[in-house]
């Protein structure tokens, strides 16, 4: 009986776990088809010389071993246009803490929250196109921006291109990405128990003590799962950039992921590849990095 | 439980089923040849049930409309076709807006169904079609007739995916491919060795020519000179349109036209001209880009030197030319039409916009170097910039039973009654110099208010004007990534940027970076 019992049981197991393979296998299937084979692919690829143009072939393509990767190593604008990703960074906290005291100020004052998160939302709901179409108008010579500028300094300044694109551009970012954080902020600050707040209240803690002591630990998944993301989409930024600068190869302007856009539409698939690895691996390693930290810090905490 | 489990199955199910339409959304975004329905916007077009009775030459509504003069006059030519019934794919692109696209290839196909009514026409119009169609040629998933833009034309052709046409263009007798400008027939001969166009196979034919020309508005320069007039000022006249103004000439022209706009109350966002860029400069100089092989830095630099001083000098010290600050996304049409300037350099589709517009309009051609000014001594007088086209190409895999259709469809854009209907619809000049000098093509012109004198203007520098620097090779990065990039600093806002980067020290930086990129 305790025989049968048992397998059983273990008939039972088996069927969970076919029907486990079953529920997941939509995105199995998908994440196959169309990230996984790929991206064994463009791995395969990036030691290749497949494209088309001067030295290259259609098909016949060769394996170039290390060569596109010395390509793109040794390649300066590439690298400034690393750094222009970093600087681009800069926004991700700047907007994360913009995010937090308009999440608190959310959750602290019940009236109107949810009209305001609607309307926080609505630049993450219009596409990436449209919002730098918008931008670039308003930063143009005869846009808001200017007017403001010229009204006050009595000049204009370019902010299509040269050294304030990039200010020009971590301020648009803020504005076209805080939303989301404003709305998963929100959530996780809504999830904090009231109780430790009474607690803390009780025991003589001020405003910003209960901030630093409660709120902050509280919401800090949210804090490095928007960081992540924010730096790994900061380091792939590439719509909105290659609309609003006037010469997208300038060094001001130029960003990593515009290399590989480039490559593919000059049918170079091999060297744009290697582009793509290695971008990749820089963010997969800032990825490790903060992963890192973070269990760091939580074990401190 | 069994029946939450059936239920989250079928769910799974039709979450599977709605991933497979969301790829499948995708792959039928960019139809193949075997698949030629799955598209975004296809037009089935044949004669009687895309155009009006009226337009239709067919239902003999429309006895004396310009389709049946054109045709009577190729009704002796020999538009034979023996592969039967059947229907071909044909891929286009929508970037000067879908409808203008739309119209140009319906007034065309209009004319090829009415000489070949057993080949129909699915028609697909791509956006960012010369950044992306390529993959598709790459991965074997073209339609058999494609559009090629000359821009695109280099690296597509290096794909070994366009037909080579040399031996259908040799036993056609619809064409004539002598009387075409050579400046279009040759943009689309590749050679297949060095991979480099203006010789070799011929794997297109072109559609249209477009010459660019410098656009002024008429009203702005007789109100100028009802200023001059009443100020004791001289008079500005309008640019000749017999010969190419030097660079003396159209310099002084343009300040004189700052100088009374400023003093007339036109204001410091008013500019005398758009759109002067470095290569008809540097050409008309005496100089190039890259060396004759174009696989170098060229070895005498004063044609470039010549060239880029006098686009700095243009904005910052003769101050005629507008930063692009202040020009923003528009384009120089769109600045002209709101007469933010009093000239424009530009192509010939802009006409269209023009003649829509209120404007009071007229064109010159484009100024450019002669021998004894700026320090020149080899001018090439007439090479005063570069011209557009855009060719057909049949795919090197359309199936063997498609091809004649292909062919016909090629050659018949190609043919002069194709072009006649194009130049027709006012969008190009025929890419045939007969053709272009014909009376009723003038005619049409004249009654499109051009005269006679500035159309002749289009068909001249269709003849001088070559392609661009797109097609010097396969890729445009060596320019991109080099002129274009260092110019940043040339073309600064910031004078003292500009001080310490003088065109010499512009000149040894591309210098240095070029061999990267070649």
């Amino acid at each position: 009986m305790v025989r049968a019992r048992k397998k059983s049981g273990k008939h039972a197991k088996i069927i969970d776990n076919i029907w486990g393979w079953v529920f997941s296998a939509p995105l199995l299937i998908g994440l196959t088809l169309f990230l996984f084979i790929p991206l064994g692919i463009a791995f395969y690829y990036s030691f290749t010389n497949i494209g088309v143009g001067e030295g290259y072939s259609i098909d016949n393509f060769t394996w170039n071993n290390f060569d596109n990767y010395a390509t793109v190593f040794t390649d300066k604008m590439f690298a400034r246009s690393l750094l222009n990703a970093l600087i681009n960074c800069i926004g991700v906290p700047i907007g994360m803490v913009i995010a937090l005291m308009l999440a608190t100020f959310l959750v602290n004052n019940k009236k109107g929250s949810t009209l305001f998160r609607v309307i926080y939302y609505i630049p993450t709901i219009c596409g990436s196109a449209v919002i730098a179409y918008i931008w670039k108008w308003l930063y143009s010579g005869d846009g808001m921006v200017n007017n403001f500028i010229e009204a006050i300094f009595k000049t204009q300044i370019d902010l299509t291109g040269g050294i304030y694109f990039m200010p020009a551009m971590i301020v648009m970012g803020i504005w076209s990405g805080y939303g989301t954080s404003v709305l998963l902020l929100y959530a996780q600050l809504k999830n904090i128990p009231h109780s430790l707040y009474e607690a803390a209240s009780i025991d003589g803690a001020g405003g910003f003590r209960k901030f630093i002591s409660i709120t902050v630990p509280g919401v800090m998944p949210t804090i490095f799962f928007i960081l992540i993301t924010g730096v790994s989409g900061s380091f792939q930024d590439f719509a909105r950039f290659n609309i609003m600068a006037s010469s997208p190869w300038s060094d001001y302007c130029a960003m990593p992921a515009y290399f590989v856009y480039s490559l593919t539409n000059d049918l170079r698939f091999g060297l744009g590849c290697a582009y793509g690895v290695v971008l990749g691996a820089i963010i997969t390693v800032i990825f490790i990095a903060q992963e890192i930290i973070k269990r760091r810090f939580n074990k401190n905490a | 439980m069994k029946k939450a489990k059936f239920l989250s199955l079928i769910a799974c199910l039709f979450m599977l089923t709605g991933c497979y339409d969301s790829y499948r959304f995708q792959f039928i975004s960019y139809p193949s040849v075997d698949n030629p329905d799955g598209d975004i916007s296809t037009n089935v077009i044949s004669v009687g049930n895309s155009q009006t009775s009226e337009d239709d030459p067919e239902s003999g509504g429309g006895g004396d409309s310009v389709y049946d003069k054109i045709f009577a006059k190729y009704d002796a030519l020999p538009w034979e076709y023996n592969g039967g019934q059947t229907s071909i794919t044909m891929a286009h692109w929508n970037d000067n807006g879908v409808a203008v696209e739309t119209a140009v290839v319906n007034a065309l196909l209009k004319g090829f169904n009415h000489r070949y009514p057993e080949i129909q026409v699915k028609v697909t119009y791509y956006p960012d079609y010369e950044g992306s169609y390529g993959t598709n040629l790459y991965a074997g998933t073209a339609c058999d007739v494609i559009l090629v833009p000359d821009g695109a034309f280099t690296k597509w052709g290096a794909t070994g995916r366009l037909k080579d046409l040399q031996s259908l263009i040799d036993s056609s007798e619809i064409l004539n491919t002598e009387t075409i400008f050579d400046t279009a027939l040759t943009r689309y001969q590749l050679n297949p060795v060095t991979k480099r166009a203006g010789s070799g196979n011929q794997l297109a034919l072109p559609k249209d020519i477009g010459p660019q020309v410098m656009y002024y508005n008429r009203d702005i320069i007789d109100d100028l000179n009802e200023y001059a007039s009443k100020n004791g000022l001289s008079a500005i006249d309008y640019p000749p349109n017999d010969r190419i103004m030097t660079m003396t000439e159209a310099t002084n022209w343009w300040i004189k036209v700052k100088d009374y706009s400023r003093a007339a109350g036109y204001g410091s966002n008013f500019y005398p001209v758009t759109g002067i860029g470095p290569e008809g400069l540097v050409w008309s100089a005496g100089g190039d880009f890259l060396n004759a092989n174009r696989d170098g830095f060229p070895g005498d630099t004063k044609g470039l030197e010549i060239g880029y001083k006098y686009i700095v000098d243009a904005y910052y010290d003769y101050e005629i030319l507008p930063h692009r600050n202040v020009i923003g996304d528009k384009t120089g049409c769109s600045f002209f039409l709101e007469k933010s300037c009093a000239s424009f350099i530009s192509g010939r589709s802009d006409v269209s916009s023009l003649r829509g517009s209120k404007i009071n309009w007229d064109i010159a051609y484009v100024p450019s170097f002669d021998n004894g000014e700026y320090g020149v001594s080899n001018a090439n007088h007439a090479k005063n910039t570069f011209s557009g086209s855009v060719g057909y190409a049949i795919y090197s895999g359309v199936q063997a039973t498609k091809l004649e259709a292909a062919w016909k469809l090629v050659e018949y854009i190609a043919s002069k009654e194709g072009q006649e209907i194009l130049s027709a619809t006012g969008y190009q000049i025929p890419v045939y110099e007969d053709l272009a000098k014909d009376p009723d093509v003038i005619q049409r012109e004249i009654d499109g208010g051009l005269s006679e004198e500035s159309y002749m203007i289009f068909v001249e520098s269709a003849a001088s004007q070559s392609y661009g620097l797109w097609q010097y090779r396969a890729s445009i990065e060596w320019k991109e990534k080099t002129y274009d990039k260092f110019s940043e600093n040339l073309l600064h806002s910031d004078a003292n940027i500009r001080k310490n980067y003088p065109v010499t020290s512009f000149l040894n930086d591309v210098r240095n970076e070029i061999g990267r990129y070649l």
